[in-house]
């Protein structure tokens, strides 16, 4: 009774192996036929399954002038969200983001240089030209953003970003501080959020994920 | 855990080199520094590792600098997708042990400066402990590249 197991023994390995080939072929197979698809391996940033098209928004780059959509086309962009009275994360990911820069094949300005635009979630605080001075410290090519609070919101609703105040409406109505996501945003040239890096942000692989982002995607 | 070791190990041989066993102090403060801030910031940080060489818990109650308005030591959290910072009232040095202030997490809050701050400049910054003893820590301020390059070197060194 014994030899009438024997080969099924033998062959259901063969099948499992059989269709494990048969998978990987077919997954290698519709990756060659459709490059735009899926998401690049290995990587620590979390790439969106499907770029994420965003609604218009309307905010003020620090020269006043109209930041939305249209400002995010033509370039892949990096977007940080923060505030000036921040010590720690805000500084300290604009300086990577200066490293990650430096580490570019390209120069801003170029084409096919990315920018890099630091959304300030606190309004009240700050000015233009305050953001200005203050993103300009780190590189003249970024750029602060910031706006009214509802466009704001219809922005980092729209991205998945999140803040909020503490302490305000204490003694000092300007004594109070943000919390705020510290993700660094990556969208395409067409305006679409692509992917989501987390903290803590390195520039080596924050470079080193766009690469492999826009290598894969293409400009 | 081994690094810590290491840093705690390094940091006693330190200080009874450089205090001598005789007045070595309680607490070892060990590479402060300050990032240079962009100029309309309000506020900076500051950086350092707190090495507690006694056999008892000291406890830290406040900071200040005569540069800045005030000085808070603050923790960057997580929690809910967002970062954090959660003021610390006491700052707990365990015996033996050493805490270190750095980016992305516990930090000392410099606010209002009371005047422009630049690269090169120390900024002098006292730490109260609960025990009522104060100690006076120079903190120098380096932009964040500058500190990048010293600390690489630093490692390349070791």
């Amino acid at each position: 009774m014994s030899d009438t197991r024997i080969p099924k023994f033998v062959s259901y390995p063969l099948i499992a192996l059989v269709a494990v080939v048969a998978v990987w072929l077919g997954v290698w197979l519709s990756l060659q036929n459709s490059g735009q698809s899926g998401v690049p391996e290995e990587m620590e940033a979390t790439v969106l399954p499907e770029p994420r098209e965003l609604e218009p928004f309307a905010l003020q780059d620090h020269n006043g002038q109209p930041f939305g959509l249209e400002q995010l086309e033509g370039q892949w962009s990096f977007l940080f969200f923060g505030f000036t009275n921040c010590p720690d994360i805000c500084p300290a990911t604009l300086h990577t983001m200066k490293s990650v820069w430096q580490k570019l094949p390209t120069e801003p300005g170029e084409p096919g240089h990315p920018k890099l635009f630091f959304v300030s979630v606190d309004p009240d605080r700050d000015q233009l030209d305050t953001l200005k001075e203050y993103v300009h410290y780190f590189d003249p090519s970024f750029v602060g953003v910031t706006g009214k609070l509802d466009e704001i919101d219809n922005l980092t609703g729209q991205v998945g970003v999140l803040y909020g105040y503490d302490d305000k409406g204490s003694d000092n109505p300007l004594d109070y501080t943000v919390n705020h996501s510290g993700q660094v945003l990556l969208l395409d040239p067409q305006g679409r959020m692509r992917a989501v890096m987390s903290p803590p942000h390195d520039s080596t692989t924050l470079a080193r994920n766009y690469q492999t982002i826009i290598n894969y995607y293409g400009d | 855990m081994l690094p810590i070791r290491q840093l705690m190990l390094s940091g006693l041989l330190a200080g009874s080199l450089v205090a001598g066993p005789a007045s070595a102090q309680t607490l070892e403060f060990e590479g402060a520094w300050s990032p240079e801030a962009p100029p309309t910031a309000p506020v900076m940080a500051g950086y350092v590792e707190i090495t507690n060489n006694g056999d008892k818990d000291v406890a830290i109650t406040a900071a200040r600098c005569d540069d800045f308005n005030k000085v808070e030591i603050h923790d960057m959290v997580e929690r809910d997708g967002m970062m954090r910072m959660i003021q610390q009232e006491r700052l707990t040095i365990p015996a033996g042990e050493t805490v270190k202030l750095e980016k992305g997490g516990l930090h000392l809050m410099l606010m209002k400066p009371r005047r422009a701050i630049k690269q090169g400049e120390t900024l002098d910054i006292t730490f109260e402990t609960a025990a009522g003893e104060s100690n006076k820590v120079p903190f120098e301020v380096k932009t964040r590249s500058e500190q990048e390059m010293h600390h690489d070197n630093h490692q390349r060194h070791h």
